[in-house]
């Protein structure tokens, strides 16, 4: 009977060790990815993309190179 | 064929076509230079002002926080490379936040300012330029971390939208910025003094590294010109190093060299001197400079105590800190 509880008690303590393993793993994908959620772009709106090729300033052609 | 040269900071590359500057963000498109993390931020975050760090600059309060890839400097201890030394193309997260979406973002998180920092912000120029600008719109503010090689002209203008800088005096040593940085001193001198004369809230910090930057002779000196050049309530922030990137050989900076440096600048006649990246120490939070009140106790990036009147004096003696110690300082008191 000893025997038999142990290996309930165990199992249910595997099960918990488990059921905590998933659910930091569940956390840290959720922390992980959190930023990319927050700032993703509205519905419509095409996601990020690099580069942006802005206009730059403060510059001048240089003819002598190249 | 045509090259350009860029003229945004010392190093004045000059870019074939379909090249890069040593920045890796700008790049010659059919002879036109282009800013390409414009509105792509690739780290954003709120943080407390106390970690840029501005402790004389709306203490207290949350800042909208952004960067792109790339930086003008090679500093072998970089505690960001991961974001500054590579191109846009290598981030595993670029976010699309161009300016207006930036400026909302930061009202709706109700935050008082907005910081370009993490990395070198004066490499995405523009992208700083336009959203400063939307953000005064807002009444928002503006703070600049940065380590100031750049060029006059260009700082110049952008310090009409900037409200607060704080400024990486890396070592007063010409030879230190060439090892360790990839960069010279003097355009970072003139840059300290260009900010100071345009008026926008300056505070300096130097990263103190074990034999390298750590002699109190050369401590002494970076604080007598902080001091004759940008003024005695100029605060300067001596940090302690942390073994970074490609600087792992040295040890983390001794708690007795920082407040040997600290001394130093006391000496120097410098008012606000603090210690950096050590929790708990006394040295994190403000004191009058007249009578050694208590005016701002710090743990870390929590303020545990504060003394200071709405105006910014001391409730003592009535010494007014230098500072901005609201926003309205800056915007009028908000309807």
């Amino acid at each position: 009977v000893t025997t038999v509880i142990d290996r309930r008690l165990a199992r249910q303590g595997r099960r918990r060790v488990l059921g905590l393993l998933g659910a930091l793993g569940a956390l840290g994908l959720l922390l992980r990815h959190a930023p990319a959620w927050a700032w993703r772009p509205a519905p419509g709106q095409p996601a990020a993309r690099w580069p942006s090729l802005h206009e730059a300033a403060f510059y001048r052609p240089d003819d002598q190179v190249g | 064929m045509t090259a350009v040269t860029c003229e945004l900071c010392p190093r004045g590359c000059v870019i074939p076509e379909g090249g890069a500057g040593d920045c890796r963000i700008r790049v010659n498109l059919g002879g036109r230079l282009r800013a390409t993390t414009y509105g792509r931020p690739s780290a954003v975050h709120i943080d407390p002002m106390e970690k840029k760090p501005l402790y004389h600059f709306l203490p207290g309060t949350p800042v909208f926080s952004i960067a792109t890839a790339g930086c003008n400097l090679h500093c072998l201890n970089c505690q960001n490379w991961q974001l500054s030394q590579r191109g846009g193309e290598e981030m595993e997260q670029v976010f699309r936040l161009d300016p207006p979406e930036l400026v909302r973002v930061a009202r709706e998180e109700r935050c008082y300012s907005i910081a370009y920092t993490y990395s070198d912000p004066i490499v995405f120029y523009e992208y700083v330029q336009d959203s400063a600008e939307l953000a005064h719109e807002a009444q928002i503010a503006n703070c600049f971390v940065t380590a100031a090689y750049i060029n006059q002209r260009p700082l110049r203008r952008l310090c009409r939208v900037l409200d607060a800088v704080n400024a990486d005096l890396k070592a007063f040593d010409d030879g230190f910025y060439r090892r360790v940085n990839g960069g010279t001193l003097k355009p970072v001198l003139d840059a300290l003094v260009a900010v100071r004369e345009e008026g926008v809230w300056l505070e300096v910090t130097n990263l103190v590294i074990p034999t390298l930057n750590d002699e109190p002779a050369m401590i002494h000196r970076l604080a007598r010109w902080v001091h004759d050049e940008l003024g005695a309530g100029t605060p300067l922030h001596l940090s302690r190093f942390q073994p970074q990137y490609r600087m792992r050989n040295l040890p983390p900076t001794p708690v007795e060299t920082l407040d040997r440096a600290r001394r130093e600048a006391l000496d120097a006649g410098l008012e606000h001197v603090y210690v950096g990246n050590v929790l708990g120490h006394a040295a994190n939070s403000t004191y009058c400079p007249r009578d050694g009140t208590l005016l701002i106790g710090r743990v870390g990036f929590m303020i545990t105590h504060y003394a200071l009147t709405a105006d910014g004096r001391c409730p003592g003696c009535n010494e007014r800190l230098p500072g901005v110690w609201r926003s309205a300082e800056l915007f009028g008191e908000r309807p």
